[in-house]
């Protein structure tokens, strides 16, 4: 009898996430995620997509990898604080049938992902595609008029308009699972990074004569962050491990149906804690973190940004109770 | 604005805590506890001292004998007290001037009619009970409420099967308005013993860890904890503070229902941190923390709780939701 | 890559839920103080399936199965609230096979695996909690070498009142010697000398103060080398990291204050609903964390950190529960012996037994951030 539990990174989760990070390394990507004021980076998001990175789940592609890798790319973009609508990208390649769907697995046609009666609309501005995460599934949507250009708090060009929408889409729960799947990974990769290179400030910068980390008043908070970013990332990946069908029949018979509450926990456990993890790592760098070319402000914003948006969190506690048996 | 309590608070304060020092302290509550009895003793000399109707004017004048009560009650939750004070010195002078009749206790309808735990119940001789828009006072006699079991540092009764509680005939005279007075001293009340509650918790642990070393240092030395009493410190000072306002105002809406909402808060977390920074001997009966511990949950869930008071500002800073 | 359990697995875990379908209203993992005779027949039960040695080499009279087994053994057990995990079976025989002599093997292991005798865990002192390396409790060597002579007193014991023996860690070197100068003794509880007292709790239930006053104990009941108890106690303690916070616990505890609400007819407010989901997904995050600490397990890698982070998760979302039942159950949440009351209380100790959170986070901060604190 082989061993029926592994929590471990595969190998092929390691291959894919050491290319995104050399593509990261090499394509400035750090001066994208710090940009705060110009258009979005469509060259850069192309030459993303065109590693193949966004196949990996999606139907017909199976050759390219499952939602574990999928979670291990999501979670190195996160690192990297990549800009763009990576989880609505991947949700959308699971309903998005056709032309489109190749325009937007080549990166050529930009993803706006937006909650139901939302005017506020991800990329608006330069978004090829649109579409609404709306409680009975992903819809078609095509705005009234063109989106008036909108810049977000954390610096990110959106658009404004109002959306029309069609009927919901084919393989709607399975987008809606990997759209929580990808968000919460790069939410955690984002969050991990931000403990590690805090830790490492706190290691080194010297107060009082000894280190910041010495002080239980930084490190506690910090090991909290940590059991945070952990809990988050064991749920994403254990929900791209079920939604690949490899986990074994006590979670759940139906593959879709375990990822989905396990998806809806990542994505609940990921945005509470990479946002604490915001919050404590901006106390700890002091000052240098407030600043827009400091080590924290680039990361911090991208959470925030991606935390907020669409699908609302009422979509994943609805879930999360219905599971729980809380009737309404 | 002046924070300094006057000669008279001051004197009122020194006067109370003579007396508790002689009557009350954690030792007297635990066995009182134990026997789900209520400390008519501690009861008879604060009458007998006058503190039981040390807030008579209140009805009456425009005075400082709410924050003279007040005083009295936060000191009386600090020293464990298992007396009815905030009802007797707080709630029953502002509703009515003639002389209520202890032990006081406080209700809602609705904890008559699906009958449920009140603090003092058991033991009292008047029953303050509060309905939507009306408030009337009960003399229940012996045997109306049978005491239950609890381990939440007051004695609670409920109403006994087949038992019934009438309006006595002076009751009527509450009057109009009554049943806002009611809610809004009864919350002050609330907030009051936290006050003193939690003053008393923090001061014992930080005493525990004062003395206590693990590592070769006493506990109190390690950054991870010292914080974390410090943020406690800040939480009760501000309750206090908030209270003390609240009750210079004659209870005030607003500022009673800001002092509730903030000091039935800042009771879990006073509860939560001061237990676990106690370690292992937190949770055992000779350690008296649960004195005050225990109480600051029982607070909480009167008279709707901190969810309650939180609605309750909201309506009188912004007008009903 | 798989996150659940094999079909022979779950066959066992079918099976376990079987022979606790009899002790559906044992109640033994919260009262275990009040239900002990009970508790100890249903041992004896799980004895007659040899479920007590589920992880002993076969050649010591056990099952030889994994840590994956005793993993659904102890977790269906705390699911049922049956009892918590007994010590004799676990640290105390796991700690006689690796260190035991043949003469203390045939002595101890088949009176544990039978459920025959029961043991409490002595190691904390009124001085020495979190520190445990700083413990006082004498232990001298008699001048002929026969026997040991234990003084001192420890405190804080679970159930020491119930059981027979005593695991009894004691300071064989200098006191300066810290982790480097103690032993470990079983000690019966009749000997002469022991006196066991107890300490009420407010859950209801009691510690124990044990004092030993000349207390002799041969040298045949010391398990392991002389000064030599630190690497079996951490080794010990890292056996039992999988089964030390079943995360069944804590989905009861939610399922048992879903049940509540909706009998009091409390789902539908927002703030009540915003409230559940989080505890809902946390207590996901404790159920897939306990996983991992297992996985690491099985894989033969080092726990400590997992196993530190999921006491963290698992132990606030318990306390989190217990914080909700009491905001939501009113004033009927303070009557002894309520259910909301009960998974009140028993969830007091949580954060501090078995390594205070402090000490946890300070793991977390040293062995895998590199900082100090």
């Amino acid at each position: 009898m082989t061993g029926s539990l592994d929590f471990a990174t595969s190998e092929e989760q390691q291959a894919v996430a050491g290319a995104v990070a050399r593509f990261c390394e090499t394509h400035a990507v750090e001066r994208a995620a710090r940009d705060t004021e110009g258009d979005f980076p469509l060259e850069l998001w192309r030459a993303l997509a065109a590693m193949g990175i966004f196949a990996p789940a999606a139907p017909g592609y199976e050759d390219a990898g499952g939602a574990l890798e999928l979670q291990a790319i999501c979670a190195t973009l996160g690192e990297y604080a990549f800009p763009g609508p990576v989880a609505a990208t991947y949700a959308a390649l699971q309903v998005l049938t056709g032309v489109t769907r190749e325009q937007v697995m080549a990166g050529d046609a930009l993803v706006s992902l937006s909650g139901a009666g939302d005017t506020l609309l991800p990329y608006g501005t330069v978004a090829g595609v649109f579409l609404i995460a709306g409680d009975d599934g992903i819809h078609h949507a095509e705005p009234a008029s063109a989106p008036a250009a909108v810049r977000t708090l954390g610096g990110e060009a959106w658009g404004r308009a109002a959306l029309t929408a069609s009927g919901v889409l084919k393989n709607s729960a399975r987008g809606l699972v990997i759209g929580d799947i990808a968000r919460s990974a790069y939410l955690t990769g984002i969050a991990a990074r931000l403990v590690r290179e805090t830790s490492e400030h706190a290691a080194t910068r010297k107060q009082f004569g000894k280190t910041l980390g010495e002080f239980q008043a930084v490190s506690h908070p910090l090991a909290d962050c940590a059991i945070a970013v952990a809990a988050a990332n064991t749920l994403a990946h254990a929900a791209a491990a079920a939604f690949d069908a490899r986990a074994a029949d006590d979670l759940s018979p139906d593959p879709i149906a375990a990822a989905r509450r396990l998806a809806a926990g990542a994505i609940n456990s990921a945005r509470r804690g990479a946002l604490a993890t915001a919050y404590a790592c901006h106390q700890v760098y002091g000052g240098i973190g407030m600043t827009l070319e400091g080590p924290a402000f680039h990361l911090t914003r991208r959470i925030r940004q991606v935390a907020s948006e669409a699908p609302a969190r009422s979509r994943e506690q609805s879930i999360l109770l219905a599971d729980a048996g809380l009737g309404n | 604005m002046d924070f300094d309590l006057n000669e008279d608070q001051q004197a009122v304060l020194e006067s109370v805590e003579r007396l508790l020092a002689q009557h009350a302290g954690p030792a007297r509550a635990v066995a009182l506890n134990r026997a789900g009895d209520y400390d008519h003793d501690l009861h008879a000399a604060l009458e007998a001292a006058g503190f039981n109707q040390i807030a008579r004017d209140l009805a009456r004048d425009d005075t400082l004998a709410g924050l003279e009560a007040a005083l009295t009650v936060e000191a009386i939750a600090r020293s464990g007290g298992v007396v009815a004070a905030a009802a007797q010195m707080l709630v029953a002078p502002a509703l009515c001037e003639r002389t209520i009749e202890g032990p006081v206790a406080i209700c809602t309808v609705g904890e008559l009619t699906q009958p449920t735990p009140v603090r003092f119940a058991a033991h009292a001789r008047s029953l303050l009970v509060l309905d939507d828009g009306d408030a009337y006072l009960v003399s229940p006699a012996p045997g109306t409420f049978e005491p239950v079991r609890t381990s939440f540092g007051y004695p609670m009764g409920r109403l006994s099967e087949g038992a019934s509680v009438e309006p006595d005939r002076e009751g009527q005279a509450l009057g109009a308005g009554a049943a806002d007075t009611l809610r809004n001293w009864w919350r002050l009340g609330l907030a009051v013993e936290a006050v003193g509650t939690m003053d008393a918790a923090l001061g014992h642990t930080v005493e525990y860890l004062r003395q206590r070393r693990q590592f070769g240092r006493t506990i109190g030395s390690f950054q991870a904890v010292q914080h974390r009493l410090s943020l406690c410190a800040i939480e009760v000072e501000a309750s206090r503070w908030l209270t003390r306002e609240a009750a210079f105002h004659n209870a005030q809406p607003e500022a009673v229902a800001a002092a509730a909402a903030y000091a039935l808060q800042a009771a879990d977390t006073l509860f939560t941190e001061t237990h676990q920074l106690s370690g292992a001997i937190g949770f055992t009966c000779e350690f008296d923390l649960h004195v005050w511990s225990m109480r600051l949950l029982a607070l909480r869930q009167e008279l709707g709780g901190v969810g309650a008071a939180r609605r309750a500002l909201v309506e009188a800073r912004w007008g009903a939701a | 890559m798989n996150y659940g359990f094999n079909s022979e697995e779950l066959a066992f875990r079918d099976e376990v839920r079987e022979f606790l379908a009899d002790y559906a209203d044992l109640d033994g993992f919260y009262c275990q103080g009040h239900r002990w005779p009970e508790v100890r027949s249903m041992f004896s039960a799980m004895a007659q399936k040899n479920w007590l040695a589920l992880t002993w080499p076969t050649e010591f009279g056990g099952l030889g199965k994994g840590p994956v087994h005793e993993y659904i053994l102890w977790n269906e057990v705390a699911y049922a609230r049956a009892a918590r995990n007994p010590l004799a079976a676990g640290i105390v025989a796991k700690s006689i096979i690796r260190y035991g002599t043949a003469a203390q093997r045939a002595t101890w292991l088949e009176r544990i695996r039978t459920g025959d005798i029961h043991f409490s865990l002595c190691y904390s002192e009124p001085e020495a909690g979190s520190d445990l390396a700083g413990l006082r409790l004498k232990a001298t060597l008699s001048d002929d070498g026969t026997c040991y002579e234990l003084n001192g007193q420890k405190c804080w014991q679970s159930y020491a009142q119930d059981m027979d023996f005593l695991w009894v860690l004691a300071r064989t070197g200098t006191q300066d010697s810290r982790g480097r100068g103690l032993s470990l003794f079983i000690c019966d509880k009749a000997a002469n000398g022991v006196r066991v007292a107890p300490l009420p709790t407010l859950d209801g239930d009691q510690l124990n103060e044990v004092f030993f006053d000349g207390v002799r104990v041969s040298v045949e009941q010391r398990i392991g080398d002389e000064n030599g108890a630190w690497s079996i106690i951490g080794e010990a303690l890292a056996d039992e990291r999988h089964i030390q916070f079943p995360p069944g616990r804590v989905r009861r505890d939610l399922e048992d204050l879903v049940a509540w609400l909706n009998d009091h007819d409390l789902g539908h407010d927002p703030m009540v609903r915003e409230r559940m989901a989080d505890l809902a997904a946390r207590v996901l995050e404790t159920e897939m964390l306990g996983r991992k600490v297992l996985a690491t397990m099985v894989a033969g890698g080092n726990a400590t950190v997992d196993a530190a982070m999921n006491k963290i998760i698992h132990t606030t979302v318990c306390q989190d529960i217990a914080r909700a039942v009491l905001d939501l159950g009113g004033p009927e949440a303070l009557v002894t012996g309520n259910r909301p009351e009960l998974i009140w209380r028993q969830s007091l100790t949580e954060t501090i037994g078995g390594g205070t959170s402090e000490i946890m986070r300070s793991v977390v901060s040293r062995q895998l951030l590199g900082l100090g604190g």
